[in-house]
């Protein structure tokens, strides 16, 4: 691109690069309209690096191009969701993997820690009718609970495993609130 | 909630409706329009809040653009000029204003 330094031709070529999900024409029309700013002000004295300065870092340039997209284009298609990816790629792998990661705990903890007593009951209530279920017990070592030990000591794992859940449940919650937030200031001014 | 964070919310608000206000007036391109803006510190706004904006605004044919080609070695410009719809939008906008204004002037007791 002529008129401009490898500064600001970098600049330019990353922002391309990082708008990718974005239609080719658009996108040339969206460097090009950059372009024009750059040379404008370059027009008017202002250094590259002046220039760069106040155009931002181009991540941040190019998430608030995405984020608009993803934000303002109800369609879901593949357009989309590669704007979507791109986004969260520039937003930080940490949400891409952190998130499954915590709420997929958050939900088996939440299910076993349910589970639990209902085995607890079930070998109990079993024994009490003269079968002894010897799949549902706990062993530690060659300690084996009877089923009448067995049922309080289901409900304690179970409550334990609930509240682990539940603290993974609560830190899904504020990992998707901070990067709401995140998302947020990318829209904002 | 501090005050900054409300004239933020306002900005953010009311950027729309500034721009195609600006845009109205005459056509207008993008750094012209930042630089419109700049000059009113509550509105100013930086290039990735009003460039995206601008393409939205576009997409959804409030705006239209168009490059011209600029005289003695200035770059080409990409134009901004308000459609019909973006003046049916603008003026439905300026009602919901006035009506705003209104209500907190009541309020007040003005």
């Amino acid at each position: 691109m002529e008129g401009i330094d490898k500064t600001l031709n970098n600049y330019l070529e990353q922002i391309e690069k990082y708008l990718k999900p974005i239609e080719v024409s658009e996108r040339i029309d969206i460097v090009k309209e950059i372009q024009s700013e750059m040379l404008e002000l370059q027009q008017k004295g202002v250094s590259s690096e002046q220039i760069i300065e106040r155009l931002g870092s181009p991540t941040t340039l190019a998430k608030a191009y995405l984020g608009e997209s993803i934000s303002k284009n109800s369609r879901l298609n593949w357009r989309k969701v590669s704007a979507l990816l791109a986004f969260y790629s520039l937003v930080g792998l940490g949400g891409m993997m952190i998130l499954p990661v915590i709420s997929i705990c958050a939900a088996v903890f939440l299910l076993t820690g349910a589970l639990c007593p209902i085995a607890g009951i079930v070998k109990y209530a079993a024994h009490l009718q003269g079968y002894e279920i010897s799949q549902i017990g706990i062993q530690l070592n060659h300690y084996e609970a009877s089923a009448t030990a067995f049922l309080p000591i289901s409900f304690i794992i179970g409550f334990v495993l609930m509240a682990v859940g539940w603290l993974f449940w609560k830190l899904t919650l504020i990992t998707i609130r901070s990067m709401y937030s995140g998302k947020k200031k990318l829209n904002q001014l | 909630m501090n005050l900054d964070d409300w004239k933020s919310q306002i900005k953010r608000g009311t950027l729309e409706y500034c721009i195609l206000l600006i845009i109205k007036k005459k056509p207008t391109y993008g750094y012209e329009l930042i630089s419109t803006l700049e000059s009113y510190p509550i509105m100013a706004a930086k290039e990735n809040t009003i460039y995206p904006l601008l393409r939205r605004l576009s997409k959804e044919e409030y705006i239209s653009s168009s490059w011209q080609e600029s005289t003695e070695g200035l770059p080409p410009r990409k134009y901004y000029t308000i459609t019909d719809k973006g003046l049916a939008y603008l003026s439905a906008m300026s009602v919901e204003w006035e009506n705003l204004i209104n209500t907190i002037n009541e309020m007040k007791g003005v």
